[in-house]
This record gives structure tokens, C-alpha cells and sequence, in this order.
């Protein structure tokens, strides 16, 4: 066993947890681009998602993604299909049901955006210095920047100085985790399950929210 | 599991792999964006309490982390709306507007393109680069290919109150900047009323002050509501109301004087005052008006030396009402078999009338009915007839169930505000005339159906344009306009429909180009307190940061006018808080000329307010006191100068619709009507719980559904006679459309009647479909979408009839709101 996951139980090391935190919340924080597709169906990419695959949780995701980039559809065609699910799905455009990715949303009797969880997400990425980039107009409990997160205290857990500040940075994101994104990211699939049954991000919904739980088990 | 997993189940990846190539690492990067930054939240305003303003009051906000967690109404405010708890709600919906967003068939094949599934498709976000490109390219193709009558700015709602952000000028503004548009004249809620006022009383009447509550509670000895609901509707102001007619309604109820309500339903007015309720069949209300004329005459109880001195034209109205001209005498008998009041209590009110100081105030829902331009005019004419028009208490209103008429005013001055940039055409500000082309706004359906054909409206023949482009902020025609079927058919002949909004509206969903505008409460502006009274000027300050990606139509139009090279003529070089500031500033020049003294800019905006007093002429005002006093010396602005019961320049216009003085008319439909298809009128009062459509997508919802559904009165025989029960989801149908429902079973309507308020959110079950039901509640899917008549061409919102039955199909859901609740 190396050294940097000697100390907790779980199959990833604190990098590769960092990394599929920071791209589930890439998924989520934007459509895709012709380019990511390009990407994605490149050499680089499919190693990329070879190695996220050996991860059983990433496994309905990467698999959806590789059948929708197998095709021979266009990247900007393909860009088009998700973003219009995106929008539906995340930016509430038109009548039809959808999946607002805010935990106040789903935390609160009123279903509105910025209440009290928001302030609190913000009030956790202030303790760390930290805030939502202006790139990002989106409020602090959105599911990415939440994930972004994860990310953040991932990679700061690497660095601890000795097993007990690693305690301490794993105490971190334990707290994080069972208050703000386990408390509602299942009711957020369920939103995505029911607006969007086959849909890409229903999929990648699925993953995440299966990889969440599994860290936190390990954790 | 796809197929595909097999294949990377087996893939030879080992953990100690996973991720570690440079390739894969470098893949990230260009997957992941950096969400996070090391550096302090994104500067917000302040935590602490905010003062501010809205439609339904003053209020100060509570800002905590950043977020605007409470509002609380201003403590001079002497009757707080509830509707304030929807205006916090409204700003954090799930349903705001968060980016630029395009129809998807738009964007990949550009105007034009599959109109027919508007409503329907779905959108895309794109930059707002990119989205106001496409808005300036078609604003110049448009203008090339079909010249200066190819778009339609005629834009109309209830946008938000502020000098600065007014949504409607500034898209004026800049299109005649840019060049010329066809524009609009009018508004849904007086169409009528204000093109027929100014021939009679020689002012709009609509808007004006009333003889205060003051007066009224000491002189008026009977107070008669006729088609209106003062309690719901003063909850609201253009501006921001004081609420002044709550205090003044009181004051008149504690004097235990009698009320009189007339109207198909008892409203809560007529039950806060106790008042007695007459509730003629809806649209007969000239008929029994011309009853008690009738009755007035015969018993010698009108007042021939004021209709001698005051008015005009009575000799030619006179043969009308007795038979003479016609061979029909309006007896209260004749006006009973149309109106169902019995000819007994038509008499009864008739010497009421004429026995106490009277005052006949009545609302707007009288108007917005085929051959609406009547209804006023005969309620003039029987004021007339009382003679006591100019003295304190008697006389008519029009508008003490709007933005508080009626409340005592004060002397301040008058806030300016930014103008639409157009040469200034002589005539009201409200019958606007600049513009390539302007028709009445009601019938755009009519203009989009029928390019080049002729229309009448109020003397003048003119056609209408070829419109191919619609540009409409900060209003909600899917709301407002009639026959929603047919609207929807005649969109799909534009090209290009760009909105501005905040929210998902109904007309955001049928649009190709949407455009996120932030709420006012996002933004700076300033605005006078007290549509009537003028009472203070408050600074509307911004409460908190834009959300998303949301900018204010000044700042939108101001970079669509920049991409047209007119940015320096569009802001003349001006902040918003140079604008605000101006404004202020011009408004202390008038009150010094006055003598009133006021803080410098920067001491007011620091306080949030600045008032005035309500002066002692404010208080005691009389409508027309001055006119009965002198009426050579104060002449209304008619050609007679005096109140015309009969119009020589309507006689002129010769339409059949609109004779010279007023006539029952029966209209095109309406309840136990000649050839009546439908067994049912439909009302569709303002509602209690929100403005127009505005605030239906929030909490206050919940304090009216019924069954999740905008609710339904109907009559508890009526309900019996088709097995509804209180509760039940309803279908409401005729030969226009349908809507669902919920019942409130009670006996607070007149029988034959049912009400759905208007502003519920339409939400087609298939969208674009035509008839589709709509499952949530929009009542104008089974209005009559004509002119009220040649001279105003106004809407005939509540010129409808239906049948209604028990809903027993499977219940689609409502998904206007989007509310993850019903997901």
C-alpha cells in the first residue's frame, strides 16, 4: 500500500478522488462542448474514461458516454442533443419537468432557490478561503460547486503533515458530505429520473450519486 | 447495462493506474472548469435592511449572507398587501430566467424556422454575446427586407415601477434611436373607457383623482359599487401605492352609511361594507342604468337645470330613452327582462338615487366587455341626470378601485422619468402615436391575421402592417390577450418574437430569443409613493446582486444600441445612478419654485425616502367642484366644453357599433342572450393573490387553489345541476377552448354565472396543439378576442360564455410552474 492511502480504508487514492470529483462537477456545471466531445472520442479520452471505468460507481456513466460519442453524430449535433437536455433538465427553460441542481431547492417546504443552505455552502467555502468563481454565476449549492468541493478537500487531505491532521481533513469531508450533498442529491435523481428516465445526465446523476455514497462509506 | 460495459469492465486498468498518465490528467483539465476560486465571496450588498418599493407597497428587506431572507411592509404603510411575501418569492423561483436562451430550431436554422412547434420546443443557453448578435442582426434584417412596419414594439404589461427601468420606454427608446417600429395605443385594462372618456368628460377619467375618501365618508350618504372590488384591487398601484383607500373605505364604514354593490358576485368588498348586493346578469348593465334614466325621468327626479347648464345633448339622448326614436321606452320593466333586477328594485334604486347625496363609482370590468365604450358613458349620464356632479360626495368614479383614488394628496412635485425617445405627438402620452405604425393594442392577433386590411379605431381607417418581428419586455400577452387558440395560430406567423422576462412566462415559452432581465430588485431606480396622493419619492434600491446571468434592460438595451452604434444616444453618456439622480434633481427644481424644501440627493438616497405632506386642498378635493362652479371659466376639454351625452364627433364617425349617445346594444354574446350556444357567463375578475399574471409562480398560490388549479365560483344550483362539488377539477369549455379547474362551490355568485380570474398561468397540456386543455387555469383559452367596437377597439375580456362539467379524464398535471414539488 502506498503511503497516501494507508491511512483510510476506500480503492481510490486522495488525486484520483480529487479528479472524479472535479469532473462529475464539470458535467453538471455545464453543457458539453463540441470540443469535450472531440475529446472524449480522441485517445487521451478514451484512456481518460477507460481508467474512470475501473471504478465500478463511474461505470453507467462512462458507458453512456462512450455509446453517445461511438456514433458517428456530428460533435456539434451531439453538443446540441445535451444541451437542450441541459436547459431542460438545469436552466428551467419551458414547462416541461425538471431537475434545478440546488439543494435549497430540495432542503426546503418553499422549493425556492437561495435559502439557508446556500449561505451555509458559502459560509463552508469561506472557512477554506474560497468562494464561487465569477465564471460561475451560480449559487453556492449547486450540485458542481459543491462537488468542486470535494475536489478542494481531497487534494488538501494529500498534503497532510501526519496521520492525525489526515484524521482531521477526512473529519472535514465527512461533516461536508452528510450535510450538504447527501442530504439531497438522491432527491435530485429522482427529479432527473423522472423528467429524463434515459437521459444522459439522469445516467451521470446515477454515477454520482453512487460514487458519493461509496466515498463516504470510505471515508 | 449497454453493451459497451462489458468491454470496459474487462479493459486492463489497475488501480494503481487509474489517472496516473499525464494524457488523462491533461483531459481533466479541459473537462473540469476551475468552479472555485481563493478569494472572498463575489462582492454582494451588504447584510442589513434595505428600503425599497414594488407594485404592492414600500417595504424594507432584510439581507443576510448575501441573500434577501425577509421583507417587511413599511410601517407608514396603513394596509400592507400580503401579496409582498410573493415578491420575495418571485426573485429566488426556480422559474427565473438564469441565461440567454434560444429556441433550438431558431438557433440552428434561423428565423422562420418551424414556427408552428413555438410553445413547444426546446431551448439552449447561449452567451449573451452571441444572443445579442442574433438580436441586432435580425433587428437590421427585418428592418431591411420588410422595412420600418416589420417590427412590433408595441410592448405592454405591467412591468415594474421605477423612472429609470422602465422596460416598455427603453425598448422604445432604443428602436427610434435605431429607426421606426410599429408601436401600440391603449391598455387592456381601460381600452374603452379612455377613448371614450375624453369625447365625454374631455379627460381620460380612468386615471384620475377621485373626490377623496375624506369627503366622501363625511358627505356621501350612499356609496355604490358598481362592477368592482375596491378591498382586492387597491392592493396594487402602477407605482407604488400608498394603500390610501383602505384608511378612506374604512372611515366610510364607520359612519354605518349604506353600500350598495352591483355585481355578479359578492366580493369581499360588499362584504367588508355589508353592503347590499344587486347582481344583474353580466353585460346588461346599460340596460338596467337606462331603467333607472327611465324611472328618473318619468318620477321627475332628475335634475334638468344641471343637465341644462352642465351638459350637452340630453334633448337628442331623451327620445332614445323614452321610446320615442326607437318605439322602445327603457322603462325599468323593459330593463328588468334583460337584466333580471326586478323592475321594482331598478325604481327602488332609482329614488334611492335621487334622495341622497349618490355616489355612483364604478370599475373597469364594465368596459372590458363588447360595446364596453357604453357602460361609462351611461353611468355618466345617469350622474348627470342626479345632478350632483361637483358637489362633495355626489357625482361618479371611475377609479376608486385603482392604485387608491381617492386618496387626500400632497404638493409635491412630479418625478420624470426616461423617455421613449420618440418626437412628441400631440394627444395623451397614453395614446401614444409615434412609431411607423400604431394600432390598438388589443387587436394584435388582428394585425397578425389580417396585414393590409382595414381597420377603424376611434375616427381614423387605417391598415394594418406587416409584422414579422415582435419584441415585448416586461409583459405577458399569453396572459392578457383573449382566445388564446387563436393567438397562439397567429404567432406562428412571426419570424422572430424576442422577450425579456425574468421568469418562464407563458410568452417567454412561445418565444424564439429570451433575454434574462433581473427583477427590480436587482437594480437601482427611483418612484413617487402614492399613484394619486404623491406622497413621498422613495429610492428603489437594489436589494441584491443580479442573479445568474441576469442584466437590466437599461444595460440590455444599451449594448443592443452600442452594436448599432447608438450607445451614446441611447444612455446620453449617463450611469443609473446619474439617470436616478437627474430625475431627483429635476423634481427639486419644481419644489423649490414651490417653495417646499428638499434633502439634497445623496441625504435622500442615504434615508430611502423623502415625503410631503398631504395639504389641505389634497384632502378636501372635489372632482369637478371647479367646473360646477364656473363652468365658462373652467370648460372641460369637450368640444362643447361641457359633459356630451351626446357626441357630435362620434355622430361623425357613423360606426353602427358606437352611436352618438349612449344605446344598449346586445353583444356579440353573453347570458340568456339572443342565439346563446352556452348556458353560462364567464367573469374573470382581477385576482386577490397576485397582479394580473405576475406572482402566480410563487408561494401565494397556495392561499387560492383549489385542487392545484386556479379556483372556479360557481353558483351552488348551478354546481348541483351537474353533479360539481366543492373541490372538484372542473372543465370550463365553449367553441374557443378549454381550461380545468377547481370548483368553490357557494352562493356568493349569481346563479348562471361562473368567475375564473384572469392572469392564471397558461399551461397547455399540448402546447401549440390547437384547443388544447389547459391544466392549470388561464381563462382567456374561452374569451372573445374582438374590439369592444370601431371607436376603441378595446379588449372584451369579460365578454364570455361557457359550459362547465365535471372533470373525470385522467388529471394532467400542472407544469406551468415548474415546481419540483410536482415532479
Amino acid at each position: 500500500m502506498e503511503q497516501a492511502i494507508d491511512t483510510r480504508p476506500g480503492t481510490l487514492t486522495a488525486p484520483e478522488r480529487a479528479a472524479v470529483y472535479d469532473w462529475l462537477a464539470g458535467i453538471f456545471a455545464r453543457e458539453m462542448s463540441p470540443q469535450a466531445i472531440e475529446t472524449y472520442r480522441g485517445n487521451n479520452g478514451r484512456t481518460f474514461l477507460n481508467q474512470m471505468a475501473s471504478h465500478p460507481p463511474l461505470v453507467p456513466l462512462t458507458d453512456h458516454l462512450h455509446r453517445i460519442t461511438a456514433g458517428r453524430e456530428s460533435p456539434e449535433s451531439l453538443s446540441m442533443e445535451l444541451s437542450v437536455r441541459f436547459a431542460s433538465l438545469f436552466l428551467g427553460a419551458g414547462g416541461k419537468r425538471s431537475a434545478p441542481p440546488y439543494e435549497s431547492v430540495y432542503s426546503n417546504d418553499s422549493n425556492l432557490l437561495y435559502q439557508k443552505q446556500t449561505a451555509q455552502t458559502q459560509a463552508a467555502l469561506s472557512a477554506f478561503g474560497l468562494s464561487v468563481s465569477d465564471l460561475f454565476p451560480e449559487p453556492p449549492d449547486h450540485i458542481s460547486v459543491q462537488l468542486a468541493f470535494m475536489a478542494h478537500l481531497a487534494r488538501r487531505a494529500e498534503q497532510a503533515a501526519s496521520s492525525r491532521h489526515l484524521q482531521e481533513e477526512y473529519e472535514v469531508q465527512r461533516v461536508f458530505l452528510a450535510t450538504r450533498l447527501l442530504s439531497w442529491i438522491e432527491k435530485f435523481l429522482d427529479h432527473c429520473v423522472n423528467a429524463d428516465p434515459d437521459g444522459f445526465y439522469t445516467t451521470a446523476a446515477v454515477s454520482m450519486v453512487t460514487f458519493v455514497k461509496d466515498d463516504a462509506a470510505h471515508l | 447495462m449497454p453493451k459497451g460495459s462489458t468491454r470496459f469492465a474487462q479493459n486492463d486498468v489497475s488501480r494503481r493506474t487509474f489517472l496516473s498518465s499525464t494524457a488523462a490528467a491533461g483531459v481533466l483539465a479541459t473537462l473540469a472548469p476551475s468552479l472555485l476560486t481563493a478569494s472572498a465571496a463575489r462582492a454582494a450588498v451588504a447584510d442589513g435592511e434595505v428600503f425599497s418599493a414594488s407594485h404592492w407597497g414600500a417595504f424594507t428587506a432584510t439581507v443576510q449572507d448575501g441573500q434577501w431572507t425577509k421583507i417587511t411592509p413599511w410601517e407608514k404603510d396603513p394596509h400592507p398587501s400580503h401579496q409582498l411575501e410573493g415578491v420575495l418569492d418571485s426573485v429566488y423561483s426556480p422559474t427565473r430566467i438564469k441565461y440567454p436562451m434560444v429556441r433550438r430550431a431558431y438557433l440552428e436554422n434561423g428565423p422562420g424556422s418551424s414556427n408552428e412547434t413555438r410553445g413547444q420546443d426546446d431551448f439552449v443557453r447561449v452567451s449573451w454575446d452571441q444572443a445579442l448578435e442574433l438580436v441586432v442582426k435580425e433587428l437590421k434584417r427585418v428592418e431591411e427586407t420588410y422595412g420600418p412596419t416589420g417590427t412590433y414594439a408595441g410592448s405592454y404589461g405591467w412591468k415594474s415601477p421605477g423612472k429609470l427601468h422602465n422596460c416598455q420606454n427603453l425598448l422604445r427608446r432604443m428602436m427610434n434611436i435605431k429607426g421606426n417600429f410599429v408601436n401600440s395605443a391603449g391598455d387592456y385594462s381601460t381600452g374603452a373607457s379612455q377613448v371614450i372618456m375624453p369625447h365625454v368628460m374631455g379627460t381620460l377619467e380612468v386615471y384620475e383623482q377621485q373626490t377623496t375618501w375624506p369627503v366622501v365618508a363625511e358627505h356621501t350618504e350612499l356609496f355604490v359599487i358598481w362592477g368592482a372590488d375596491p378591498m382586492v384591487t387597491n392592493q396594487i398601484g402602477w407605482i407604488i401605492p400608498d394603500h390610501g383607500a383602505y384608511p378612506g373605505m374604512q372611515a366610510y364604514k364607520d359612519t354605518g352609511k349604506p353600500v350598495i354593490c352591483i355585481d355578479p358576485v359578492r366580493t369581499e368588498s360588499c362584504d367588508f361594507f355589508d353592503a347590499e348586493w344587486i347582481a344583474p346578469k353580466p353585460q346588461t348593465d346599460v340596460a338596467m342604468m337606462l331603467g333607472i334614466a327611465h324611472t328618473l325621468y318619468e318620477e321627475k327626479l332628475h335634475d334638468a337645470d344641471f343637465l341644462d347648464e352642465y351638459t350637452f345633448g340630453f334633448d337628442k339622448f331623451l327620445p332614445y330613452l323614452i321610446g320615442e326614436s326607437d318605439g322602445v321606452p327603457k322603462t325599468a320593466e323593459w330593463a328588468a327582462e334583460i337584466c333580471s333586477v326586478p323592475a321594482d328594485k331598478i325604481k327602488e334604486l332609482a329614488r334611492l338615487f335621487a334622495s341622497k347625496r349618490t355616489m355612483l363609482s364604478s370599475g373597469w370590468s364594465l368596459q372590458r366587455q363588447h360595446h364596453g365604450e357604453q357602460r361609462h358613458w351611461m353611468l355618466v349620464t345617469l350622474a348627470c341626470m342626479l345632478g350632483q356632479i361637483g358637489l362633495p360626495g355626489g357625482g361618479f368614479g371611475l377609479s376608486y378601485h385603482y392604485s387608491s383614488g381617492g386618496s387626500p394628496g400632497a404638493s409635491g412635485p412630479v418625478l420624470s422619468g426616461i423617455t421613449d425617445g420618440g418626437k412628441a405627438v400631440d394627444g395623451a402620452a397614453w395614446l401614444t402615436e409615434s412609431g411607423a405604425a400604431t394600432i390598438p393594442l388589443a387587436r394584435v392577433v388582428d394585425m397578425l391575421e389580417g396585414p393590409g386590411s382595414d381597420f377603424n379605431f376611434n375616427g381614423k381607417t387605417q391598415k394594418y402592417p406587416d409584422v414579422k418581428m415582435v419584441y415585448w419586455v416586461g409583459g405577458n400577452p399569453f396572459a392578457h390577450h383573449q382566445d388564446r387558440n387563436r393567438m397562439v395560430k397567429a404567432w406562428q406567423k412571426l419570424e422572430t418574437v424576442v422577450v425579456h422576462d425574468f421568469q418562464w412566462t407563458a410568452t417567454a415559452r412561445f418565444a424564439d430569443i429570451v433575454l434574462p432581465a433581473t427583477t427590480s430588485y436587482e437594480r437601482n431606480d427611483i418612484e413617487q409613493y402614492g399613484d394619486y396622493s404623491l406622497k413621498a419619492i422613495i429610492g428603489m434600491k437594489k436589494i441584491v446582486d443580479p442573479l445568474f446571468e441576469a442584466r437590466s434592460d437599461f444595460d440590455i438595451f444599451t449594448d443592443i444600441s452600442a452594436r448599432l452604434g447608438n450607445e451614446r444616444a441611447f444612455t446620453e453618456g449617463k450611469t443609473e445612478l446619474d439617470w436616478i439622480k437627474g430625475f431627483y434633481e429635476g423634481a427639486e427644481k419644481q419644489a423649490s419654485a414651490k417653495n417646499t424644501e428638499m434633502p439634497d440627493f445623496d441625504a435622500f438616497w442615504d434615508k430611502g425616502y423623502v415625503e410631503f405632506p398631504v395639504t389641505e386642498e389634497g384632502r378636501t378635493y372635489v372632482r369637478y367642484a371647479d367646473f360646477r362652479e364656473d363652468p365658462l371659466l373652467e370648460p372641460l376639454g369637450t368640444p362643447s366644453g361641457l359633459i356630451e351625452i351626446y357626441s357630435n364627433n362620434i355622430e361623425k364617425m357613423g360606426y353602427d357599433d358606437c352611436p352618438p349617445h349612449p344605446t344598449w346594444m346586445e353583444p356579440v354574446e353573453r347570458l340568456d342572450g339572443p342565439n346563446a350556444k352556452f348556458p353560462l357567463h364567464v367573469t374573470t375578475s382581477h385576482p386577490r393573490g397576485r397582479l394580473h399574471s405576475q406572482l402566480n409562480g410563487t408561494v401565494l398560490r397556495k392561499t387560492y387553489t383549489v385542487a392545484d388549479r386556479e379556483p372556479c365560483l360557481i353558483n351552488t344550483d348551478d354546481a348541483a345541476a351537474r353533479g360539481i362539488a366543492d373541490g372538484d377539477i372542473v372543465r370550463i369549455f365553449n367553441d374557443r377552448g378549454q381550461l380545468l379547474s377547481g370548483a368553490t362551490v357557494t352562493d356568493a355568485i349569481r346563479p348562471g354565472v361562473i368567475r375564473v380570474c384572469e392572469g392564471g398561468w397558461y399551461d397547455p397540456v399540448e402546447p401549440g396543439t390547437d384547443g388544447s386543455l389547459d391544466a392549470y387555469g388561464d381563462v382567456n383559452n374561452v374569451t372573445v378576442d374582438i374590439g369592444t367596437s370601431s371607436l376603441a377597439q378595446a379588449n372584451c375580456g369579460h365578454t364570455a360564455i361557457a359550459d362547465v362539467e365535471k372533470f373525470t379524464g385522467e388529471v394532467p398535471a400542472v407544469k406551468v410552474f415548474s415546481t419540483p414539488a410536482n415532479a
